[in-house]
């Protein structure tokens, strides 16, 4: 790719990476097939529940994106392979009052975004990485893919979504970082917030 | 918003240098899957106890209340993550 694209791909503070460099806050959980259940709760009309089976199923979406993290790395055109989030949320009918979502892992981590930024067509719940199974260490089985965010939006290891009717900040979020996470606005940490 | 952050970090009396240390703290812990997760705990803690003398230290009362906490908070997870919880 020329260099003038790849520069024109990388958001403000960010250097490229050919690499993936791993980060995680918390252990990988275990993986159990048989066991493994991803549920839509909260304020929706019906909660819905897939097991791994029902789950894979689900008609799939592939979308090349761009992964942006927080500590100054970005790797180009990934491949993900996985559910569209819209679909995912559509099963379970969001309420009216639905503004938001935390997405949850089986640990307490959380992340939070307003619906209107996850109802896109890049937006993904991921099984694939670039053709190949989402290693445990990137969030496998299955992961968030939200390109247009700090990638710990992206929340590994997803069991499921929790819809709201206002704003709940995620693990991170509580933790003094930026609440929306917009890459391209250089968004890291909320003392930037309401600027 | 933190209380009391609104710049970068401009010297050792200044809340975004107290929070550059968190996130310093903090990076220790998200790069740990690729080193020795006890010993990025533990560096992360001794990042942690410096932040924290660096926030008691502040003038603003709103800042050193805020990245006190934050301080707090992540010292509590590391307690979590150290009882292997």
């Amino acid at each position: 790719m020329p260099a003038a694209d790849q520069a024109a791909r990388t958001p403000p503070g960010q250097h490229l990476t050919r690499g993936w460099p791993i980060l995680h806050a918390e252990g990988i959980p275990p993986f159990d097939p048989a066991s493994w259940r991803f549920r839509v709760t909260g304020a929706v009309d019906r909660t819905v529940e897939w097991t791994w089976d029902e789950f894979r199923a689900l008609p799939s979406a592939t979308v090349t994106s761009d992964i942006h993290c927080v500590t100054g790395w970005s790797k180009l055109d990934n491949t993900w392979e996985g559910v569209p989030f819209r679909d995912i949320v559509g099963a379970a009918g969001p309420t009216a009052a639905a503004t938001h979502a935390l997405i949850e892992a089986p640990s307490a981590y959380t992340a939070n975004l307003p619906l209107e930024a996850l109802d896109d067509d890049d937006v993904l719940f991921a099984w694939s990485h670039d053709g190949e199974p989402l290693p445990p260490e990137h969030g496998g089985p299955l992961r968030l893919v939200v390109p247009k965010r700090y990638f710990w939006k992206s929340v590994k290891w997803a069991v499921g979504v929790r819809l709201l009717e206002r704003d709940v900040r995620g693990y991170w979020e509580e933790r003094g970082y930026h609440n929306d996470a917009d890459p391209w606005a250089e968004q890291r940490y909320a003392w930037q917030e309401g600027r | 918003m933190l209380a009391g952050m609104d710049a970068r970090p401009e010297g050792p009396n200044d809340p975004a240098a107290v929070w550059d240390l968190i996130r310093r703290a903090d990076e220790f812990v998200k790069y740990s899957p690729n080193r020795d997760p006890a010993t990025a705990r533990a560096q992360a803690r001794r990042q942690l106890e410096r932040a924290a003398e660096a926030a008691s230290a502040l003038t603003d009362a709103d800042a050193r209340d805020a990245l006190t906490a934050q301080v707090r908070r992540r010292l509590d997870d590391l307690d979590i993550d150290d009882a292997g919880g």
